[in-house]
């Protein structure tokens, strides 16, 4: 059966080198792409539609093989359900028959954790996110918001070394989403596991990440890293002054020269 | 609300006696065509009091429950094979739809030859007419399954075992319990059937002795009705088991 220590874990590195990654139908999702995140950091990672950000965390997670390179969590190639990686979806994905918090302890469940112990370790997960008292709803009860906290809990339930976001809060309207932001990185500063945030906007990259990763078009490879040397927690203010708009500039920019070929369709060779 | 299905049954059922007594008292036919309902009543406290009526809906309930419950139980089992490998769908499924195709009355009298002759043909039988609406239904539910969930599922390392049992069963179920609706009812039908291929007892074979040359329609009357209330009890019991088991989904 798999590892699920009580303690947590400590954060863990992430790196791949020179990874392709073809799907069977033949698409080349990305290639020669190289990157390295020190424990504990938070990295967003930005870039145009269809470059590969998603592929990029289902290789992180040990959901897909790379075709050519190789990938690392901490010292071992990923293992789905080793509980070394927490991922969150885009949507919430919460089994619509499970209570919140049989659902939140899914992943300790199917590791085959005790009842009991799940449970404790649920009510912990719950109280992060600020979930308790919906605990015994069913996920066809919750706003858009909650379902993605619950979500937000299942992922953090493992005490993951590595927690992987793929646009958790794309399908929430903006102003739940900017306090979302701040949660997240609350939640970050409390136990400081090491984070890839998939994202599309600029803003939520500045206000989280410690460094912003900027992909090419498809096939994906990095194009720039920008470091974000923001004082934390990022307030208002902090968002709102003249190093964050420099850098909010620069990560335009660089996005920009990314999705050049986009914005020219009728250069394309297809 | 709780209440008013039954009363509406129950006033269905009345207005159902009250046609059939009017029918039969204008029309003025005699019994052995159509009897009245108390006729059928008198006629079923009789049966019920020299033992006969249950003699035969014992045996006939036997071949419903073991031919309902090993049919369905395969059917479970077949149905997510079927939908987790398009190449076993690809061979098997003609043969499924062909055994389905040949009129059950016709494949009965070989089978009853194949199996024995005895209760496990008539349970062989009951199974098979059970078995096919049943794994459709299986099969279609699991195939349903939302992609997002059996990725998440996936990305916590669920076992196949975990997958079926925590996932693709309970997300299929409503769909299932359709087929299972279906299967209770032909359990019936295929139970009578067996019985026709060669049987003692069984109410199939009490509506025979009824029709032959005893004319004793109010006694085929009973071996309906009770057969019809074997259905309705069946399909009863589905559908509370699916209240319990199916709960809200998004």
């Amino acid at each position: 059966m798999h590892e699920t220590s009580g303690e947590r874990r400590s954060a863990l590195s992430i790196a791949l080198d020179d990874v392709a990654l073809r799907y069977p139908s033949g698409v080349l999702a990305l290639d020669g792409l190289c990157l390295e995140v020190a424990p504990g950091s938070l990295t967003a990672i930005i870039g145009p539609n269809g470059c590969g950000k998603s592929t990029l965390l289902r290789l992180v997670a040990g959901l897909l093989k790379p075709t050519a390179g190789s990938v690392r969590v901490g010292a071992t190639a990923p293992r789905a359900g080793d509980g070394d990686v927490g991922l969150a979806f885009q949507q919430p994905r919460l089994v619509p028959w499970l209570r919140v918090a049989d659902n939140v302890t899914l992943p300790l469940e199917l590791a085959g954790m005790p009842r009991t112990e799940a449970r404790e370790r649920g009510e912990v997960a719950l109280a992060r996110v600020g979930l308790t008292a919906a605990a015994e709803r069913l996920p066809s009860e919750l706003s858009g918001g909650m379902a993605q906290r619950a979500a937000l809990a299942r992922a953090l339930v493992t005490e993951p070394g590595a927690l992987l976001l793929d646009e958790p809060f794309s399908a929430l309207d903006l102003l739940t989403r900017e306090s979302f932001d701040t949660e997240l990185e609350r939640l970050w500063l409390q136990r400081r596991p090491t984070v890839l945030l998939v994202t599309h906007s600029v803003t939520e990259a500045l206000a989280l990440a410690d460094e912003v990763v900027v992909l090419s078009g498809r096939p994906g490879s990095v194009v720039e890293r920008i470091p974000v040397d923001l004082e934390r927690p990022r307030s208002t203010s902090v968002l709102a002054g003249p190093q964050a708009a420099q850098l909010g500039a620069a990560i335009r920019a660089a996005l920009e020269a990314s999705r050049a070929p986009e914005l020219a369709p009728w250069a394309a060779t297809r | 609300m709780s209440r008013s299905p039954w009363l509406g049954a129950l006033a269905s059922a009345a207005a159902f006696l009250v046609l059939w007594k009017l029918v039969a008292a204008i029309s003025g036919v005699p019994d052995y065509i159509l009897p009245a309902p108390e006729v059928v009543v008198v006629r079923g406290m009789r049966a019920i009091g020299s033992g006969v009526l249950w003699t035969h809906t014992s045996a006939t309930l036997l071949e419903v429950i073991l031919g309902f419950g090993s049919g369905a139980a395969a059917a479970l089992v077949v149905g997510v094979v079927l939908a987790r490998s398009v190449l076993v769908e690809r061979v098997l499924s003609p043969y499924i739809v062909a055994a389905q195709a040949v009129p059950i009355l016709a494949l009965a009298p070989l089978l009853d030859i194949w199996f024995g002759g005895g209760l496990l043909a008539r349970v062989v039988i009951c199974a098979l007419i059970v078995f096919f609406p049943i794994t459709i239904a299986t099969m279609v539910g699991v195939r349903s399954v939302d992609p997002g969930l059996v990725e998440l599922f996936r990305s916590l390392g669920a076992t196949e075992r975990d997958r079926v049992r925590r996932l693709e069963i309970p997300w299929a179920l409503p769909v299932i319990f359709g087929g299972l609706r279906v299967g209770v009812t032909l359990a019936v039908i295929g139970a009578v059937v067996a019985e026709w291929a060669g049987a003692s007892v069984g109410l199939g074979i009490l509506i025979n002795i009824a029709d032959q040359g005893l004319f004793d329609t109010p006694l085929m009357f009973v071996a309906l009705v009770t057969l019809a209330v074997i259905g309705l009890a069946g399909y009863g019991l589905v559908v509370a088991a699916e209240h319990r088991l199916v709960t809200t989904r998004r």
